[in-house]
């Protein structure tokens, strides 16, 4: 099976070669043949077929523990649960190259089945670059990484070394998984942009397409964040979900460039301007994609989260810097097509709002790659490495996000073209006040710091502002459905006719309720530390911890002992649940780890984490996190990818099944 | 190893059929397809931003984003530029944009 997987990955390489280098060639328009672009399409969707089988291949050598292949040695054994050998296919370097290759390649195909409907002169380019992003990592993963070798070993292994046990998590199966979904994914705009810019089929129509996949890269690559995040808070036992950690920032650098986009390329739809600084967000976008796969894989920063250091780092720089040689090379040769056809004619406008938050978010993006490279960049300036940690990232960040956060709730409720002073007082009247009164609510109540009473309050503004600009929407409604401005089938008709807008308006709602509880998180979280031995108890917030008893269990693959600890509310003594925090001790790979014990409340999350026992074996040694909101973090989050779902689902009368009708129009003006 | 011998054989043979089948099959063959971004695509998308801006003018005057003033004013211009679009349009119409 091992040598089939080869061979399919061998099949995916040729394939993908000859969709680059047969995609230019088709791209001059008289070559461009329906049947040469169908064989090509098809090729497009082998290349995904051939790497699925690959993938299936390499996932059969797990399950079947064929200690022979190498990567299977490395990263499994016998003793391991199936699903954690099914999600070691993904748990090493060269595994998730794989993976990686895979999933990008099934983009591919999935816009390569689309294609028929798209403008015919952008889809051989399309088809060139799209497997141009599946042809660099699979000369990679076949060249440098290959998953398929074989153990340099002149006796048979009779077991693995096993997966590293912080990655025997049910996250593991859908964390990377997501995550790399929307890396790829994000692969998928720039080829659309480089095709548009190659072909010059500068029309709308490309705008359309890339900012539905766009969309749905960034749906993906949201819900993978967030994952990672409700990861790190149940299994790294710190207590929080975001440490500013290189490799998260690496996930959330192209995050906040293809937010940028997705605000900034309704500009261009709409007014024909920002197209350079369109085709540079996209640009950056899949270069920061490309990035952060090199931050992880190239050791060049330190992080949990990152794969062993090897030398394949220079291969990325030389792909970054080709994705960024060919997209200037593009941007000046169709520099009369990208000339703006008009400029923002005043500063109360959605156009200057929406611009501003490019700038917000830009300077998010660039303070986190500033605080990712600063190591690099201190060595290579002082010969010593320093790092900057948390602190640096919040005192830049904060007010910035804050800044966002107003501008999330003014940027909606502006006009287009231009607003006067006087009718955004009008708009933003009722919401500041509201805003004002929750500030001075929260200052009466004791909470007296600048930061959270300003974040709370800007929620508010946010939340108000969402309200209104329902409210307006029903209200212009009725004149259509003839209904009370509340009532279903108003609502159901908004709904219909402005999808897109309503479902930016709950993507907004999420990030409100994210806000809400990252602020509340930071600002109220109590962390304590204590010593126990049975029938004791230590009190903390409104909770009283008591320790019952220890209790050991042996599991396949390793050893635990758990501390069996009663919740009790102090007002009324009721035990609310029983804790039981954990330790335990992989035998295979000899490491200890720590089991959270969690108590998920509307209020607050109580997570408890046994940090050690003493000799004696009577006295646990525990960390208790009250984190207030916590939950909400996650809800918001559910909020935020729901609403990217509405909004990257295409609407009834689809933009793409009138494109090809569109260009016949064109045509035939 | 010969289920991996037969199964690479079967995929590189269902490779090259799907790849080939569509260039031998000369009966739904059309004409190479128009390249490039011609003047009529242009209008036509001018024409497009004209009249949705027009739309959102009227959606975000019905909104109350808008005082009279300022929703006179901006449609007034935005349905000048519109006529001059279609009066381009009309001048290019029926010229053959290959372009």
């Amino acid at each position: 099976m091992v040598e089939f997987g080869q061979f399919a990955l061998c099949v995916a390489w040729l394939l993908s070669v000859l969709g680059v280098v047969g995609g230019a060639w088709l791209g001059k328009g008289d070559r461009n043949i329906s049947s040469r672009v169908e064989s090509l399409r098809r090729a497009t969707i082998l290349v995904a077929t051939t790497l699925f089988l690959a993938l299936f291949s390499l996932g059969y050598s797990f399950v079947t523990n064929d200690y022979a292949v190498q990567y299977v040695w490395q990263y499994s054994n016998r003793d391991m649960p199936w699903i954690y050998k099914i999600t070691a296919i993904w748990g090493g370097m060269d595994g998730s190259m794989l993976l990686w290759c895979f999933l990008v390649s099934a983009f591919s195909a999935c816009v390569a089945i689309r294609s028929r409907s798209y403008p015919r002169a952008l889809v051989p380019w399309l088809f060139s670059f799209l497997n141009s992003s599946t042809l660099f990592f699979t000369s990679i993963t076949l060249f440098l990484t290959n998953p398929f070798r074989y153990l340099k070993s002149p006796i048979a292994m009779p077991d693995g070394n096993g997966l590293n046990p912080l990655l025997q998590n049910e996250y593991m199966a859908i964390h990377p998984p997501t995550l790399y979904l929307g890396f790829t994914g994000l692969a998928v705009p720039y080829a659309f942009c480089m095709a548009a810019l190659a072909s010059g089929q500068m029309s709308n129509d490309w705008i359309r397409l890339t900012r539905r996949w766009t969309l749905i890269g960034w749906t993906f690559l949201t819900a993978g964040i967030v994952l990672g995040g409700h990861w790190a808070y149940l299994e790294l036992g710190w207590g929080g979900f975001w440490a500013w950690d290189p490799v998260e920032n690496a996930s959330f650098l192209p995050w906040l460039s293809a937010t940028a986009f997705l605000h900034s390329v309704m500009i261009q739809e709409r007014k024909g301007m920002l197209k350079v600084w369109n085709v540079s967000l996209i640009t950056l976008t899949y270069a920061l994609t490309v990035f952060g796969t090199f931050l992880t894989r190239s050791g060049i920063v330190q992080s949990v989260h990152a794969f062993a250091s090897t030398d394949i780092g220079w291969t990325f720089l030389a792909y970054l810097s080709l994705i960024v040689i060919v997209a200037v090379g593009l941007s000046v040769y169709r520099r009369r097509e990208l000339r703006p056809e008009r400029a923002i004619e005043s500063l109360f406008s959605r156009e200057a709002v929406f611009l501003l938050n490019n700038l917000v978010l830009l300077s998010i993006c660039f303070s986190v790659l500033w605080g990712v490279m600063f190591p690099v960049f201190s060595e290579a300036v002082t010969g010593e490495k320093k790092t900057v940690g948390i602190p640096f990232f919040n005192a830049v960040n904060v007010p910035l996000f804050l800044a966002l956060v107003m501008l999330m709730g003014i940027g909606p409720s502006v006009a287009w073209k231009r607003s006067s002073p006087r009718q955004l007082l009008r708009t933003f009247a009722l919401p500041f006040l509201g805003a004002l009164v929750v500030a001075l609510a929260l200052v009466l109540a004791g909470i007296v710091e600048f930061y959270p009473v300003l974040a709370y309050a800007l929620c508010f503004f946010g939340l108000m502002t969402i309200i209104g600009e329902v409210s307006r929407g029903l209200g212009a409604q009725r004149s259509i459905t003839h209904a009370p401005t509340w009532a279903p089938s108003n609502i159901a008709t908004l709904w219909r006719r402005q999808r897109v807008k309503y479902g930016a308006h709950i993507i907004h709602f999420g990030v409100l309720v994210m806000t809400v509880s990252i602020t509340a998180s930071m600002a109220h979280k109590i962390e304590r530390e204590f010593t126990l031995a049975p029938g004791q108890r230590f009190n903390v917030g409104r909770f009283s911890l008591e320790l019952n008893e220890f209790h050991e269990e042996r599991a396949p693959n390793y050893d635990s002992v758990q501390a069996h600890v009663s919740l009790r509310s102090l007002t009324d003594e009721k035990v609310l649940q029983v804790l039981a925090p954990e330790m335990r001790f992989y035998r295979k790979n000899k490491e200890t780890t720590t089991e959270v014990a969690l108590r998920m409340g509307q209020r607050e999350d109580v997570y408890l984490v046994l940090a050690g026992i003493d000799e004696s074996g009577s006295k646990a040694s525990m960390k208790v996190f009250i984190n207030p909101l916590q939950v909400w973090l996650w809800y918001g989050a559910i909020v935020l990818v729901i609403g990217g779902v509405v909004v990257a689902v295409p609407m009834p009368r689809s933009s793409n099944a009138t494109i090809s009708a569109r260009e016949g129009a064109a045509h035939s003006i | 190893m010969t289920f991996g011998i037969i199964a690479s054989l079967a995929l590189s043979l269902l490779v090259a059929w799907l790849l080939i089948s569509p260039l031998l099959d000369t009966g739904g063959r059309s004409g190479p397809a128009p390249s490039g971004y011609g003047e009529a695509a242009a209008l036509l998308d001018a024409k497009e931003r004209s009249l949705r801006a027009i739309k959102d003018l009227e959606l975000d005057f019905s909104m109350g984003k808008l005082s009279q003033d300022d929703f006179d004013r901006s449609k007034e211009a935005l349905s000048l530029e519109l006529l001059s679009i279609l009066d381009r349009v009309k001048k290019t119409g029926g010229a053959d944009e290959s372009a």
